[in-house]
């Protein structure tokens, strides 16, 4: 709580929001950083899947900028850099001689662990999951660290530029949709994106929104955004949607 | 549709008094080492004379049971074995000598009798060794009985065989996305009978069996939130059971039939509730900070192992079933979830992610003892036991999409049970069903 007031106490990181008519260069920095990262602790060698995973999506993302796609080349380099970081830990775990001082811990790379932030840009769908009642998104979805429901700094970002478009538009009534990966059980995993839901509507409610525009629901790991079973998919499906409900 | 209990005449006959003196246990079912027992199946003979107008598989089935059982090695048959003109299925009548030759150890020989829609089968399992009857039974009624009659022989079987009545006859109900979205089914255990028994078109979840498995309590999108609906599977009767603010979910239905064990989140953050079948009665078992869901009850209904990421990672606990005494059981792990507990109440099921992948393991009810049952890649999730608590079924894409998988309780033995282009999930294992047949 005591960052969320923080943040408060500092609108000016509001004011770094920036559009997406340029291409994302410091994310794909970030990606190239991280691959580098990757390559120094031998992920070709011992990671070759998550590490050649994670060098596709930074092709892709090259591709989208030539494509002048920007948001998607900045989904796909975030998306780059958080693989290249799995297949750099997955490369540290394997490597002999290094397992000692990670043991057996399973628990993903934490968002910015690499100590540069950045905002997540929307998966918006302009669609509800149950395809309901639904118009068009300006809100950008918000993701989330494996079994986990604390919201990242990349995801208050995100949640401050929502916010705006939500005091711009104080008619709106909005819904908003916790999501997960499909690794779990499924009745967990409808608690947890329930647990989503409510921990990004209670941010929103302390940047000044009115609980009573927000309602929440679970989808649990019933309606992924992406509907592959990897690494790639799975940082796209743990997330919080925004849904505009029609009244 | 009026619907009356079973009517069936299973009638014992010929059966001298010393082979129920002389009865022993074939097969060890407990041993990780054992060994199929051999036995033969021929076809069953049309009694009638003269030819029906349908030739009836039913050794097929009884065989396809005793195969699904895992206990047996059906042999196949020599022509001059396999197809016998005999009518008369004494044990005085059978040349035992033939059969040994083959390597068999046991005999399962029948005749039926279809006049109409009636339908008289005379079935009998011999011990080729000893060339004696083990058992003998008569079953009448209609044609429409003909899988459950051959069902209730193969569970005598395996009584016979093993001390304990078996499995077969018993039911499935899961989830499959076979429409597109996913539904529940229910199915026999060897796969027959699939009905769609859910048409919500959103998204069903989660069903759950009453002990009497006559109905099923499950998730339910179709009012936009996920609530909980109950399926009177008799009257076909559908009823809206909790409707609140967010989470409905993870219901269990206690062992005398009174509650249902669930989760709620109205009060911000999934807990365990327990409620009467009608709804009343509504009262709170946990109050943590963390999620709790998926509660199991022991069969003698006076403990809840749930789930609870109070600790900061999902773990199964254990609590008395007003509520009292939690307890941690696991330890092991970051992931640990769906415990199941055994209907002999000795073993806890659940699911654990372990090197990257979710396995189904077991433990005692005080945690200890774990064994892991799955391996390899390809998670295996969802345990629900068999009302005799010898086998598990659990859902697993280690075979690419997601299937029903049996597996027994010490895990020397599994079989794919689904095979299908969708996804089949969240298997319940309904209770002993009580055989229900047409009025007659």
């Amino acid at each position: 709580m005591k960052r969320f007031k923080a943040l408060i106490l500092f609108p000016a990181l509001v004011l770094l929001v920036i559009g997406c008519d340029k291409p994302p260069t410091k994310e794909i920095a970030a990606a190239e950083a991280a691959l580098e990262a990757a390559s120094e602790a031998e992920a070709p060698r011992y990671a070759p899947e998550e590490y050649s995973s994670a060098e596709q999506m930074l092709t892709q993302a090259y591709a989208e900028v030539k494509e002048q796609k920007y948001s998607e080349a900045k989904a796909s380099a975030i998306s780059a850099r958080q693989l290249a970081e799995i297949a750099r830990d997955a490369a540290l775990k394997k490597k002999p001689g290094k397992e000692e001082g990670v043991g057996l811990r399973e628990e993903e790379p934490k968002f910015g662990e690499s100590g540069f932030t950045e905002e997540v840009l929307a998966g918006a769908t302009g669609k509800g999951a149950l395809g309901e009642g639904i118009t068009i998104s300006q809100l950008s979805t918000v993701y989330f660290d494996f079994d986990e429901y604390i919201l990242t700094e990349e995801a208050r970002e995100t949640l401050n530029e929502n916010a705006e478009w939500l005091r711009e538009h104080p008619g709106a009534k909005i819904q908003i949709e916790g999501h997960c990966d499909e690794r779990g059980t499924v009745e967990y995993n409808l608690a947890l994106g329930q647990k989503r839901a409510e921990s990004t509507r209670d941010y929103l409610v302390t940047l000044g929104i009115d609980n009573k525009q927000m309602s929440t629901i679970s989808y649990g790991e019933e309606v992924p955004a992406d509907p592959d079973h990897n690494e790639q998919a799975w940082v796209k499906n743990r997330r919080a949607e925004f849904v505009i409900l029609n009244d | 549709m009026k619907r009356i209990l079973l009517f069936i005449l299973v009638s014992l006959f010929l059966l001298p008094p010393t082979v129920y003196a002389a009865e022993k246990i074939y097969i060890d079912i407990d041993t990780p080492t054992m060994r199929r027992f051999p036995i033969a199946i021929p076809e069953f003979k049309d009694l009638k004379g003269g030819g029906s107008s349908r030739q009836l598989r039913i050794s097929r089935i009884i065989a396809n049971d005793l195969e699904i059982s895992g206990l047996f090695n059906i042999l196949s048959l020599p022509d001059s074995l396999g197809n016998l003109n005999k009518t008369d299925l004494t044990a005085e009548e059978i040349d035992f000598s033939d059969w040994s030759a083959i390597g068999t150890e046991a005999l399962v020989w029948g005749g039926y009798r279809l006049e109409g829609e009636r339908l008289a089968v005379e079935v009998r399992l011999f011990d080729v060794i000893q060339g004696r009857q083990i058992a003998g039974r008569l079953y009448q009624g209609r044609i429409n009985n003909l899988r459950e009659i051959a069902h209730k022989f193969s569970n005598e079987i395996i009584r016979e065989f093993t001390g304990k009545e078996g499995v077969l006859g018993t039911k499935l109900a899961y989830v499959s996305n076979a429409t597109g979205r996913k539904e529940v089914y229910l199915s026999d255990l060897d796969g027959y009978n699939q009905q769609r028994i859910t048409n919500d078109a959103t998204i069903v979840l989660s069903p759950a069996w009453s002990p009497d498995a006559r109905k099923i309590v499950y998730t339910s999108y179709k009012r936009r939130n996920p609530d909980l609906y109950l399926l009177d599977l008799i009257t076909g009767r559908n009823s809206l059971l909790s409707h609140r603010p967010g989470l409905n979910i993870s219901p269990a239905w206690s062992p005398r039939g009174d509650r249902i064990a669930f989760s709620l989140s109205q009060e911000g953050n999934a807990e365990i509730y327990s409620m009467n079948i009608d709804g009343s009665q509504l009262k709170r078992l946990t109050n943590s900070w963390g999620i709790d869901v998926s509660p199991t009850w022991s069969p003698d209904g006076g403990k809840i192992a749930f789930v609870s990421s109070r600790a900061g990672n999902p773990h199964i606990y254990v609590m008395d079933s007003e509520g009292k005494g939690a307890r941690r059981l696991t330890y092991e792990g970051n992931y640990n979830s769906s415990p199941a507990w055994s209907p002999r109440g000795d073993r806890i099921a659940f699911c654990s992610r372990n090197g990257g992948y979710f396995q189904i393991f077991t433990m005692d009810p005080q945690g200890n003892e774990i064994q892991q049952l799955t391996f390899g890649s390809g998670n295996n999730e969802d345990p629900s036991w068999s009302p005799d608590g010898r086998y598990l079924i659990f859902s697993s894409i280690r075979d690419g999409n997601s299937e029903l998988y049996l597996i027994n309780a010490n895990g020397s033995y599994s079989k794919r049970l689904t095979r299908t282009d969708y996804d089949e999930t969240n298997p319940a294992w309904s209770p002993r069903i009580q055989l229900v047949v047409s009025e007659p």
